[in-house]
């Protein structure tokens, strides 16, 4: 557990290990956990009561009321499960720049998700991509799935291309059951590729989350004239960046802020990460007090 | 423009510097990866017309600034009437050159442009310094005054150490001052030249003079003497008409002067003279003394003028007559002959002094005929000489000459004096009406007025050619533009009418003269040169 041990500090986790994550809408579950589920039935909590149809479960009947009313009332609960949730990150060679490196600030937060959810019983899944699916790990609620997680994410090295659409396709194939989509990427790919993949997820009523890294060294550009290499594709620019900053800090400021908004528009909740940024401090918003 | 310290543009290769450093700096820029280039191209869209106009400008400034730099460094200078400062050596050992030296000095100040002459004794009063120092003074003058031109005249022998000025160095092995004489036509044959050779020469030495006439060509040497400033004299016969060309073949180091005469000879036949009365010695030595310009014939049927000399007793004739009123006509024949001597006077005919008997009253003659013991009437004609008080001193009497001369026992001067061939031969020639010009060039344009509106004969030495006349204010002239030197003849066709005129080389666009024009006085442009290469940085500065 490399990335847990360098960049989260052991009173945060140890503070975190007391959220919980909860997601407001409806989540189709396996187990019994803490999310809602759309089933109802004999659970924990009451919903409401309604007429008895003949064939009704007479255990379900609500003497109380009969008593009362002289008529016959089902109780209906709802049910509480676990979730499962999938976790979407881009080892592609443009998460391999900055410092620190996009890649390992990607790899701990998606640690850092995993350890949270697992913790509270919910299956995680994990999806590495770049201009394919690289590594696909089937969502699981076990101890052992997290340490599968851990060492996956430390063994792997960032290569390829960007493509966010197809891992997002994949990841839609994939989830069976409504769950939670958790996309860590630098999202250097067009937008117009990338946002009809997330507008499908959300279509199929699943929660996405998306957290878009960004390096100090994007935000800001050196200052030296150089020669700028593509880190995915075979292109390069000789420029000097006192020349384009502003103009570069502008359209960078409009790259994020078409995701942002269009993140908003489809109810997915966007999350601004750039890598300056203690991990704690990106997660905390996400977590609440358990119960 | 010029460079007064030219070995600092080697450095001009330099100027390449911000190109290579601008290549160089392109293919070394660090490669650095980066995410996402595509975000990057976007920005510079819109930057990249105005960064390339940035790159390109920043060039150009860093290239001219070091070219700036470079001219300053070699003293761009401009052409500019700077004042200039001769300094002429006056030491003894100038003795030989002193008249060139002056006639130097006095070219340099010819170009209108201020001038301070400085003579070496004047000089000396200021400065207080031997002529070996005058190099170390001059280059000390030259960085101290340095928009002053200085030159020095001296001998070479004496400058030892460079010398930041203009030098006129005038101790050549051969140095030939001035070739002089008739450089116009000569109207004789044969012709009688004489050319006087002011020259100086270190050692004995033979001038080879190369004289060219057509494909001939005769190579002479007039033998020098050493160590003198000699005026020599070089006397030659030419007989055949046409352009003759003496060349003195010059040794390289000698100082330039005008080395190369042009001669026409023409073709002019000689005029025949028949002398009536008493051919006297002195009228006998004149014609003679003109090599060949005068013949003396004995009948004067073929002759094309008479001289009557002490004519005392009447005669008839019927040519133009010359006649001179001689030693042996005593104060009363010129009261008989209606001339009154009032005083004796000197005056200045062609630069020689001669004395005369100014003619106050002249009476006329009818036609040809001196009827002496009668009054002469003067009708009509311009006088030809004049006196220094304007009075006349050739009198044109009818179809004749009077030449009032003043002839004694001892007139041997009058034989000798350069005055007198001059005035026999423009008198004789204006009687034979064979005037005409000598001292046309090529290019000139050449009006002659003729009689009437005929066509008439123009003939050179390789032309044939009929003119027509144009006539102004009601009188006729022939004009013409010759292309080519040689002797021509403008004649009617029946031979009335004869205008002899000679075409001499033209000496424009030919000079040996010292090229002044040359010794370019300049401005050096270091401060302005820096100044804008410091301007330029300051944009350069703006603009990065």
């Amino acid at each position: 557990m490399p990335y847990l041990i360098v960049m989260i500090d052991p009173k945060i986790l140890f503070k975190l290990k007391k959220m919980e994550f909860r997601i407001k809408s409806l989540v189709e579950g396996k187990l019994v956990g803490i999310h809602r589920s759309p089933y109802h039935g004999f659970s924990v909590e009451f919903k409401e009561h309604r007429s008895y149809n003949p064939g009704d479960p007479l255990k379900y009947v609500d003497w109380k009321v009969y008593a009362r009313t002289d008529k016959f009332f089902v109780k209906l609960f709802e049910q509480e499960t676990n979730l499962t949730a999938w976790i979407l990150v881009d080892v592609s060679s443009s998460m391999d720049y900055g410092e620190p490196r996009k890649f390992d600030y990607a790899a701990t937060l998606a640690a850092l998700w995993s350890y949270l959810l697992i913790q509270q019983k919910d299956e995680v899944g994990l999806l590495l991509f770049s201009d394919n699916v690289l590594q696909e790990l089937p969502p699981s609620s076990t101890r052992r799935q997290l340490f599968k997680i851990f060492e996956l994410l430390d063994s792997f090295k960032p290569i390829g291309k960007t493509a966010i659409d197809q891992a997002l396709h994949k990841v839609s194939d994939n989830l069976t059951r409504k769950g939670v989509v958790i996309l860590i990427s630098d999202l250097w790919q067009p937008h117009d590729q990338v946002l009809p993949s997330l507008q499908l997820i959300r279509t199929k009523d699943n929660h996405m989350m998306v957290f878009h890294v960004i390096s100090n060294d994007e935000l800001v550009l050196p200052a030296e004239r150089l020669r700028f290499k593509d880190l995915e594709v075979n292109d390069e620019i000789l420029v000097n960046p006192t020349d384009i900053r502003d103009s570069y800090e502008r359209l960078l400021k409009a790259w994020i802020d078409e995701y942002r908004v269009n993140c908003l528009k489809y109810q997915i909740a966007y999350q601004f990460t750039p890598t300056y940024e203690p991990i704690e401090k990106i997660v905390l918003p996400f977590l609440s007090l358990r119960r | 423009m010029s460079f007064l310290a030219p070995q600092f543009l080697w450095l001009l290769p330099a100027v390449s510097l911000p190109f290579i450093v601008h290549l160089w700096h392109r293919k070394q820029a660090r490669p650095y990866p980066f995410p996402y280039v595509q975000l990057l191209k976007r920005a510079t869209k819109g930057e990249k017309a105005w960064r390339r106009l940035k790159d390109i400008l920043l060039l150009v400034i860093r290239t001219l600034i070091i070219l700036l730099i470079i001219l300053a460094s070699a003293r761009l200078a401009v052409r500019v009437g700077n004042p200039r400062v001769v300094i002429l050596d006056d030491s003894y050992t100038m003795a030989p050159y002193w008249e060139t030296a002056v006639r130097l000095a006095n070219k340099l100040q010819l170009r209108g442009e201020p001038i301070y002459l400085v003579s070496g004794d004047k000089f000396t009063n200021h400065v207080k310094c031997k002529f070996a120092n005058y190099t170390i003074e001059l280059n000390r003058w030259r960085r101290k005054y340095p928009n002053v031109d200085f030159y020095l005249i001296t001998t070479a022998n004496k400058v030892t150490a460079p010398i930041h000025g203009r030098l006129f160095a005038l101790d050549n092995e051969l140095s030939i001052d001035s070739v002089e004489g008739p450089s116009h036509v000569l109207r004789a044959n044969p012709c009688n030249i004489k050319l006087y050779i002011n020259c100086r020469a270190t050692t004995d030495k033979r001038l080879p003079v190369s004289i060219s006439c057509g494909n001939h060509k005769v190579k002479q040497y007039i033998d020098l003497s050493a160590h003198k400033l000699n005026r020599y004299e070089y006397r030659t016969v030419v007989d055949t008409p046409g352009m003759y060309q003496f060349v003195f073949r010059l040794p390289p180091d000698a100082t330039p002067v005008d080395n190369t005469i042009y001669y026409t000879v023409n073709v002019i036949p000689s005029i025949k003279v028949y002398i009536m009365g008493e051919a006297t010695f002195f009228i006998t030595q004149a014609l003679a003394a003109s090599h060949g310009m005068f013949v003396i014939v004995e009948q004067p049927q073929p002759a094309d003028v008479v001289i009557l000399s002490n004519i005392t007793s009447p005669i008839q004739l019927n040519k133009p007559a010359l006649i001179l009123l001689g030693d042996k006509i005593q104060p009363h024949s010129y009261s008989e002959l209606g001339i009154e001597i009032t005083s004796m006077k000197t005056v200045n005919i062609y630069g020689t002094k001669f004395v005369s008997h100014p003619i106050t009253r002249v009476m006329q003659v009818e036609n040809i005929a001196i009827p002496v013991n009668r009054y002469w009437q003067v009708k009509g004609g311009n006088p030809l000489i004049y006196a220094d008080d304007g009075t006349p001193l050739m009198v044109e009497v009818g179809d004749n000459i009077v030449v009032p001369f003043l002839l004694t026992d001892d007139y041997t001067g009058l034989v000798y004096s350069p005055i007198f061939v001059p005035l026999l031969y423009e008198t004789l020639l204006y009687l034979t009406k064979m005037s005409g010009r000598y001292n046309f060039k090529v290019g000139d344009r050449i009006t002659i007025e003729v009689p009437d509106s005929r066509g008439y004969v123009l003939e050179g030495d390789n032309l044939q050619t009929i003119l027509l006349p144009t006539q102004v204010n009601g009188r006729w002239y022939i004009k013409w533009i010759p292309e080519s030197p040689g002797n021509y003849v403008v004649r009617s066709p029946d031979g009335d009418f004869k205008y002899y005129f000679s075409v001499n080389y033209n000496p424009r666009g030919r000079s040996t003269e010292l090229n002044i024009g040359k010794h370019a006085q300049f401005k050096v442009l270091t401060r302005w040169l820096l100044i804008a290469a410091c301007l330029l940085f300051i944009v350069e500065l703006i603009l990065i």
